[in-house]
């Protein structure tokens, strides 16, 4: 009886604890040994975990760049009333003013025919038009902002048949449009993600428990020597890890070839908003979420092969 | 205390076999037992019970002071750490050196390594391997394999060792020489349990033992003691039972 005691008490808990790190240090080394030492199959499982940790980072990118994007870009007037021909500028400003009382208006700005004139000059190409032209045949013009843009619809319904107005055109919708898709878009992300987590899950998952069945009798012998369950379970949440943390890094670097294949096309179309963005990749705060998400689901992946494995093969 | 007590244990599969029925013995600390009975006498069913990779069905297991029957899952890796098990086809890992597969219960147990080192090196000095520590085990014959396995058992110093068949691949000569092993660590204060159905090698070895027959203890032989056998070495009648 007296053997085993006596290990304990040769062994003090420094010494314990430094044999505690080995044996961490041991499973952790180990573990990236056999993952180095079958670079095809496990090159292939990193790169389909790489390829899953991506998608949603990419997702994430774009909406973050979209919503900086809308956020820069300048906002237009909801709605643009074009008054009938003729109107005098004091028809106008009464106008205007009936309209500022309206509670869903937010904004009423007031453009005379000669203001619209300068601006259209300003812009090359029309300019010659222009002269052609006879005198101003541009008239005044109301530019609106809603206070709520979705109601912009019925607000331009109820201002069609005044009298003052010749024509309505919604100018601002697409930007609520367009805040409306990113919002979806945003809530679509979480869905893929989520879809993808389980994704790298499961495969992670089901890489440790090949792995496993191909250690059966090291983890059987193991047991019956004395080892416990988180023992024989280290090697392969260690191989879980590297996975995850070798996947997330491959992430990254798709994360980055991506942002370089796209980014002047990006920033072509953001010019083209009325906005200069650069395309912002991760950043490095989400740089290392994405790299700890993918160990935590290979941990994760691994925990639940060996814990299932495990308990099928425990003898007792 | 006994190391080892069975009260009226029955193990019942679950193909509905009765693989032992009513079996009461105890062992005592250093004693060298030997179980035997035919095929399906129930020899391994009771060494699993004793390594705890089985409960019993009924009756009552007690090993080094445990009470096998009420031993929780978490409490049982410390206990097998304080037994050696010696398998019938020895259960080395093939991929690992002699020295590895030995040091396999230290690493467990999260010994140091130059403790470890210094262990596995005595270990293998008494199964007379010392020089094959970095082999692997496919490069061993069959009784020298098996002697890594009683390396392994015995490096992290068990109270109990068992062995099932541990010389059932074995040459009469190699069997000997791995029984006599047994007996020394028995001597050394070990409680040893062999099962085997060799019954030359079991009555050369002058030890006790269990005979079991369908489940049953069927006769419990006991060596006689030092002093009759030293009574017995000027008695010619005694002489013959050998
Ligand atoms: N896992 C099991 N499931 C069902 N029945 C079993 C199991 N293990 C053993 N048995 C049955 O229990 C009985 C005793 O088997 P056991 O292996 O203990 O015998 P043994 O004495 O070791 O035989 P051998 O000398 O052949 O090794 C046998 O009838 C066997 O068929
Ligand atoms: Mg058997």
């Amino acid at each position: 009886m007296g053997a085993r005691r006596e290990i304990h008490r040769e062994v003090p808990w420094r010494n314990a604890m430094r044999g505690w790190l080995r044996s961490h240090a041991y499973s952790l080394f180990s573990a990236l040994g056999r993952i180095i030492h079958r670079p095809l199959d496990q090159g292939l499982t990193i790169a389909v975990l790489a390829v899953a940790l991506a998608l949603p980072a990419l997702g994430l990118v774009a909406v973050q760049n979209g919503s900086h994007l809308l956020a820069g870009a300048a906002r237009p007037a909801d709605l643009l009333l074009f008054l009938v021909e003729g109107a005098s500028q004091e028809l106008a400003t009464d106008f205007a003013d009936r309209l500022r009382g309206d509670t869903r208006v937010l904004a009423v700005e007031t453009r005379s025919p000669e203001q619209a004139l300068d601006e259209f000059r300003s812009l090359s190409g029309f300019a010659d038009a222009l002269a052609v032209a006879e005198g101003n045949p541009l008239p005044w013009v109301l530019s609106l902002n809603l206070d709520d843009p979705t109601l912009v619809e019925a607000v331009a319904e109820s201002l069609r048949d005044q009298s003052e107005v010749d024509a309505v055109i919604y100018e601002g919708a697409w930007l609520t449009r367009l805040q409306g898709l990113l919002a979806l878009a945003e809530r679509t992300l979480w869905v893929v993600g989520a879809l993808l987590a389980i994704a790298v899950l499961l495969i992670v998952g089901n890489t440790v428990r090949l792995e496993i069945a191909t250690r059966l009798e090291e983890i059987e012998v193991s047991k019956l020597i004395g080892a416990s369950d988180a023992f024989v379970r280290r090697p392969f949440l260690y191989a879980g890890l590297w996975l995850g943390l070798t996947a997330g890094l491959g992430a990254l670097v798709l994360v980055e070839l991506a942002m370089w294949f796209l980014h002047s096309p990006v920033e072509v179309l953001a010019l083209s908003y009325g906005s200069s963005l650069t395309l912002a990749g991760l950043s490095i705060v989400d740089a290392l979420a994405l790299i700890a998400c993918g160990m935590l689901l290979g941990w994760g992946g691994a925990w639940l092969a060996s814990a299932q494995r495990l308990r099928a093969i425990d003898p007792r | 205390m006994s190391a080892i007590r069975f009260d009226t244990v029955a193990k019942r599969y679950a193909g509905g076999q009765d693989a032992l029925r009513e079996l009461s013995f105890g062992i005592e600390p250093a004693e060298m037992v030997f179980v035997t009975g035919h095929s399906g006498a129930g020899k391994s069913s009771m060494l699993r019970l004793i390594a705890a990779m089985d409960l019993p069905t009924r009756g009552l297991v007690q090993v080094l002071g445990e009470n096998l029957g009420r031993l929780g899952r978490r409490a049982i890796p410390a206990y097998r750490r304080r037994l050696g098990l010696v398998f019938q086809d020895h259960r080395l890992l093939m991929e690992r050196s002699i020295f590895q597969n030995v040091a396999l219960p230290l690493v467990v147990a999260g010994v140091g390594r130059e403790e470890a080192a210094r262990r596995v090196r005595a270990a293998l000095d008494k199964v007379g391997l010392l020089t094959m520590e970095l082999k692997l085990p496919i490069a061993l014959s069959s009784g020298e394999r098996q002697r890594v396995g009683i390396a392994r058992a015995i490096v992290a110093k068990p109270e109990l060792i068992l062995a099932d068949e541990p010389t059932g691949n074995l040459d009469p000569s190699l069997s000997a020489e791995i029984m006599a092993l047994f007996a020394a660590f028995a001597d050394a204060g070990t409680t040893v349990v062999v099962a085997s159905h060799d019954l030359n090698l079991v009555q050369r070895m002058r030890k006790r033992v269990l005979v079991l027959d369908k489940g049953k203890l069927i006769d419990d032989f006991r060596p006689r003691t030092i002093s009759s056998r030293k009574a017995r070495a000027g008695d010619g009648n005694v002489k013959a039972i050998d």
